[in-house]
């Protein structure tokens, strides 16, 4: 028997408060249709996919229909192709990426992620023809997401896979130019990549994951918001140490729910349940922002003086919440700062409260890193590059996930307006300073040692 | 042992679970089970007793009615059915219904009778009165039992239909999901 508050309280977190099950996203190992004939492996990952994931749509629909929770996404991972397609050229992989898309079409999921290449350390050929596919494979089709991770604690930064990352962000705009570079919002370049992130565009299946399992990422920034201002309702002194528990404690109670659904879409498709990943992840809609959760806790827009701390703490109660919830808990786990994707953020952009660099400094303490951020479109490769070798090292150094996904916009300058469409929202560009100042630093190429273990002050 | 069902009414006030098991300690008969509740000014409770000695179930009844009486309290006694009354080995699946919209006359009817219609059992029902933004909305809750034989997709058309008649929002959820956010 459940009491009246129980009830309601539940109900009103998913009815007014935008709780979702955001991402089901079927992880579906390659390994097993490797061949060196392109043809053969073409045909074995489309049959794989299809034969695996024709049933996840109507399952996620179902299993939304049981709780009253909607699965928002559905999407699938793959292994990575780099490593999976290593025999092939370019071409050829502009051709699987052809393949997975018209998988994903076919059983009907909005992406595939996986068209990734891991290269901390150095290139294999296979991921050197797949970074040189990417441009191509982005913008000749719809549903497929990439990633490229350049950097690790263990390994240290890629700078040649960074700089080349530059110039391939430069190419996937040209090519995607008529969308405001609309590829560039399906490309993620990572250091610390999890093998099992649910959310796009970083999703792909590890190499240590198995056949087939079911990763799920549970949003609800609109949740966590209307818990902290409800507490300061009943409580206008409510200190911040009182507030972290709340927000921990709301972590929690969203985890729960993404665990649950999770774990029945996994046994109805009888793949392995493999984590849940809570994130404060918005939408272009309003009451489903992280941006409101910085004024929500006294900023008056994010941005300003203090949050750098407003996110630590988010970000940190979101973790330990998440954590007491599940054992199963993986991902990226935190808060997700997207310029376009939060009409809060990106109005704070627009209104001047918020520039690169104090975005910057809020990644060394959110989740991810500098994610969906609008670049003028004359912002060079070596700049791009040297922007993405800083979001690196802040990842290396800090033991975490950090990623950067710009959009140098083709033709347009800071202060107009990009537009992506969707959940990928739409952002006023942000000027760059100093665009052309590192080239000689990113030319230089070579790889920024791994950190040192020991002496950490 | 046979085991007896008592209901007792009555407005509320203290002593009265007080006044209730003493009557029946005194009657020998033990209380093995018990429910109360209180709903604006009334008390309600229901026990099942066992009758440890014996006694006719006239005695019982008779010594219960005159001791509460004095309280302003009513009280009922029968035989408890075997089984609980409830001796089905069907599956049933555990659901949460929940209405919310403006309180009108038969709404309850028409979604309880829809329930039954689907032989769907009502385990637990609270409706409450809450201050809306406009005006006063009536919130119901029913936990119910959803026969494994009925589609959760027709008990969701079935209770649409009333709550479009009534103008309320209506959900059905499994129980699982409102267990998987409050009881940690």
């Amino acid at each position: 028997m459940f009491s009246d508050r129980e009830v309601l309280s539940t109900l009103e977190m998913i009815k007014s408060e935008n709780l979702d099950l955001r991402t089901v996203t079927l992880g579906v190992s390659l390994f097993d249709c490797c061949s060196d004939d392109a043809e053969r492996f073409q045909e074995n990952i489309f049959r794989k996919i299809v034969g695996l994931a024709s049933q996840l749509v109507g399952v996620c629909d179902e299993v939304g229909e049981k709780y009253g929770v909607p699965v928002v996404n559905k999407r699938i991972a793959v292994s990575p192709v780099a490593t999976v397609g290593a025999p092939f050229s370019t071409a050829q992989l502009v051709e699987i990426a052809r393949v997975l898309d018209r998988a994903a079409k076919e059983v009907g999921v909005d992406f595939v992620g996986g068209f990734t290449a891991l290269v901390e350390k150095g290139f294999t050929r296979g991921d050197r023809a797949l970074i040189e596919a990417i441009p191509e494979a982005l913008a000749v089709t719809e549903r497929l997401c990439s990633s490229v991770n350049v950097a690790s604690t263990r390994a240290g930064i890629n700078m040649d896979a960074v700089w080349l990352m530059g110039k391939t962000i430069k190419r996937t705009a040209e090519m995607t130019a008529a969308r405001d570079g609309l590829g560039c919002a399906k490309l993620v370049i990572f250091a610390n990549i999890p093998q099992d992130i649910p959310f796009m565009a970083g999703a792909y299946l590890g190499i240590g994951e198995p056949d087939s399992v079911i990763n799920v990422g549970v949003s609800g920034p609109g949740v966590v918001n209307q818990a902290i201002l409800r507490a300061r309702r009943e409580n206008s002194d409510i200190s911040l140490g009182e507030l972290s528990e709340i927000i921990k404690r709301t972590a929690c109670r969203v985890t729960r729910v993404g665990e649950l659904m999770g774990r029945e879409v996994a046994q109805r498709l009888k793949a392995r349940f493999g984590i849940v990943d809570l994130s404060l992840a918005p939408t272009p809609n309003v009451g489903d922002s992280v941006g409101e959760i910085f004024q929500s806790l006294g900023l008056s827009r994010i941005g300003v003086p203090g949050s750098t701390a407003v996110l630590a703490m988010v970000n940190d109660a979101v973790k330990k919440g998440g954590a007491f919830a599940s054992c199963n808990v993986g991902g990226l786990s935190g808060a997700f700062i997207p310029v376009s994707e939060d009409l809060n953020i990106a109005a704070a952009a627009a209104d001047g409260y918020l520039c690169l660099e104090k975005l910057e400094a809020m990644t060394s303490v959110c989740s991810v890193g500098l994610d969906m951020v609008a670049l003028p479109g004359d912002t060079s490769a070596e700049t791009l590059a040297g922007i993405i070798a800083d979001e690196m090292a802040i990842g290396m150094i800090n033991k975490k996930t950090t990623a950067a996904r710009l959009i140098p916009v083709p033709g347009k300058k800071a202060g107009e307006k990009a537009v992506f469409g969707g959940l990928l929202g739409e952002a006023v560009i942000m000027p760059v300073r100093c665009n052309e100042a590192c080239h000689d630093f990113i030319k230089r190429g070579g790889l920024i040692p791994a950190p040192i273990q020991s002496m950490t002050n | 042992m046979h085991k007896l069902v008592l209901s007792v009414l009555g407005k509320d006030r203290p002593g009265i679970v007080a006044k209730v098991s003493a009557t029946l300690a005194a009657l020998g008969c033990n209380i093995e089970d018990c429910s109360q509740t209180i709903l604006q000014t009334e008390f309600a409770a229901i026990f099942i007793i066992s009758n440890r000695e014996a006694r006719p179930l006239g005695e019982v009844e008779r010594s219960l009615r005159e001791e509460l009486a004095e309280s302003g309290l009513t009280a009922r006694i029968k035989p408890m059915e075997e089984n609980g009354g409830n001796s089905t080995t069907e599956t049933f699946l555990p659901f949460v219904v929940t209405t919310k919209g403006p309180d009108r006359l038969g709404m309850i009817a028409a979604l309880s009778g829809a329930m039954a219609e689907l032989c769907c059992n009502i385990n637990n029902f609270r409706a409450i009165v809450r201050s809306g933004q406009k005006r006063e909305e009536m919130i119901t809750i029913f936990e119910i039992s959803l026969p494994g034989t009925v589609e959760l997709k027709t008990l969701k058309e079935r209770l649409e239909t009333v709550a479009r008649s009534f103008a309320l929002e209506v959900s059905v959820q499994h129980s699982a999901i409102f267990e998987a956010t409050n009881k940690i």
